[in-house]
């Protein structure tokens, strides 16, 4: 089922985010992926996430389809030009895959090949609008398609942009485009998504709030340098230092936001939670037990 | 010296300058020369279409190497007429075009897309600042071209990552790209060009149609039979 039908049927959706393996190997990450899919609606995953060469979303968002999973295809506009993402699109849906999140990508210089050239001959806003084209049987230049696609766009928010109104507008462009969800950037203090909250409701575009795990304080600083798009605030940061138990104190943390976004979102995207069990431990904590 | 550019359709300078009273006419005369947009037959030409937008010409100033930012200041502190046009029209590459935007305090565009820089950048210093793609978005984009300033070259806002109008990849040295024309296009009340259908650049148009090519050729070869 789409991220979008969900929302139509149900009152709070859970995702997650997988990344795929660094090496041919699979094996783990799909282990992973079967320990969590009992808890989440779907499962996203990520598209050279920071820049870091990787196995590709497709390939295991096929995996996790031959697995009765839902999984969300994660495509970046920097690795690839105008023809192979439309190609790549098709491909996914040839697949059964219909979640697509639409991602400009990070830099390559955050990432593990920063001599490599980058691409951005779209970003995520022409994305979603070729996607939306596919969608209509056509492609961007208008030429007619054997078969068009039914694909489900979504796209990201950082609601820790500063300023935000740059943010609120693009946000506005990427729902004129297509998007018919969005996946927000970590958020930490619930506060930053109220703007984001308030257009997705006038738009009827469903809206899921993106939950960062903090297992270590060294982590917490780790992604304050390397992940683009937000902070730890300063008094998580202490929180987690001072606990005896810091991944208890980052679920705790985690299942604290997800409380908070109830009633508030559509729903929360659940990130950074590779080690196994912890997704369902935030989830239990958070007081959502279910079976998907 | 082969700088590149063609004058843009009027049917596109028209729609951008169709808020407008009236016009300063400002061109370059260093590289700019070797494609004649700024010689005074086609400033001319330029002026008749402007007039038949219903725009007045408050003056038409020609100026060596609009890359040359300290010159342009300069010009536009002792332009006679600086308090009497609203909108500045430059013929010129887009480097031109992105210093005028710097230094002046109306609304400044492009009469020309720049195809190529061929052989130099003229006087600029610093950061490239024109990507040549013969398809100028400056008009959109508040006078900041989005290619160069921002490090991912997006055409539809800023990615998630800038922070106080920093870019996240470059922060020490680098303002946001998309922070800047943020500010730009909020100065002048066009917020609303920040949505709306996406931009798709079309890079075919960078380049060089065959008879630009042609001519550079002709000039070439006059250079050598004067040798």
């Amino acid at each position: 089922m789409t991220i979008a039908e969900l929302a139509k049927k149900k009152d709070f959706i859970v995702t997650a985010e997988l990344t795929p393996p660094k090496g041919a190997d699979y094996e783990d990450t799909l282990k992973k992926a079967q320990d969590m899919s009992g808890c989440v609606d779907a499962i996203n995953v990520t598209d050279g996430q920071s820049a870091l060469m990787r196995m590709g979303s497709l390939a295991l968002c096929h995996l996790l389809r031959e697995r009765d999973i839902d999984p969300v295809l994660q495509l970046t506009c920097r690795d690839r030009n105008r023809i192979a993402l439309q190609s790549d699109l098709l491909n996914a849906f040839a697949l059964g895959v219909r979640n697509v999140l639409c991602l400009t990508g990070d830099h390559v210089a955050l990432g593990d090949h920063p001599e490599a050239k980058q691409v951005f001959d779209l970003d995520s806003v022409s994305l979603l609008w070729a996607v939306q084209k596919l969608n209509k049987g056509v492609d961007m230049q208008g030429n007619t398609l054997k078969g068009a696609t039914d694909l489900c766009p979504g796209a990201v928010v950082n609601p820790n942009a500063s300023p935000v109104e740059p943010q609120l507008l693009k946000m506005e462009r990427k729902i004129e485009a297509g998007a018919r969800f969005f996946q927000t950037q970590a958020v930490f203090e619930i506060f930053r998504l109220d703007p984001f909250v308030k257009t997705a409701r006038e738009k009827n575009v469903p809206l899921l709030a993106g939950i960062m795990v903090l297992r270590t304080p060294a982590m917490a600083r780790f992604v304050n340098r390397h992940v683009s798009g937000f902070q730890v605030p300063e008094d998580l940061m202490a929180e987690l230092e001072a606990s005896p138990d810091p991944t208890r104190t980052g679920v705790q943390i985690a299942a604290r936001t997800i409380n908070e976004a109830k009633g508030f979102c559509q729903g929360v995207h659940i990130m950074n939670a590779g080690k196994q069990g912890l997704v369902q431990q935030i989830l239990a904590e958070g007081g959502i037990t279910r079976a998907a | 010296m082969m700088l590149l550019s063609r004058l843009k359709p009027f049917d596109e300078i028209r729609d951008h300058l169709k808020d407008f009273e009236t016009l300063l006419l400002l061109a370059c005369n260093g590289c700019g020369e070797s494609f004649g947009n700024a010689e005074p037959e086609c400033l001319k030409s330029i002026e008749a279409e402007i007039e038949k937008m219903g725009l007045d010409v408050a003056d038409i100033l020609t100026v060596d190497f609009l890359c040359e930012q300290l010159l342009v200041r300069h010009w536009l502190d002792h332009a006679n007429c600086k308090e009497n046009f609203d909108v500045i029209l430059v013929v010129s590459c887009g480097i031109g075009v992105q210093v005028v935007s710097k230094e002046s305090q109306q609304p400044t565009y492009p009469a020309c897309d720049t195809i190529t820089i061929g052989a130099r950048l003229g006087q600029a210093w610093g950061r490239e600042s024109c990507k040549e793609c013969g398809q100028c978005i400056l008009p959109q984009t508040g006078g900041v071209c989005p290619l160069t300033a921002c490090s991912k070259g997006l055409l539809n806002g800023p990615c998630g990552g800038s922070q106080e109008g920093r870019c996240e990849v470059f922060p020490e040295t680098r303002e946001c790209g998309w922070h800047l024309i943020y500010k730009r296009l909020e100065a002048a009340g066009r917020k609303d060009l920040l949505v709306g259908r996406p931009l798709i650049k079309d890079f075919s148009l960078s380049e060089p149609p065959e008879e630009l090519v042609s001519l550079r050729n002709e000039i070439l070869a006059k250079g050598e039979e004067t040798l």
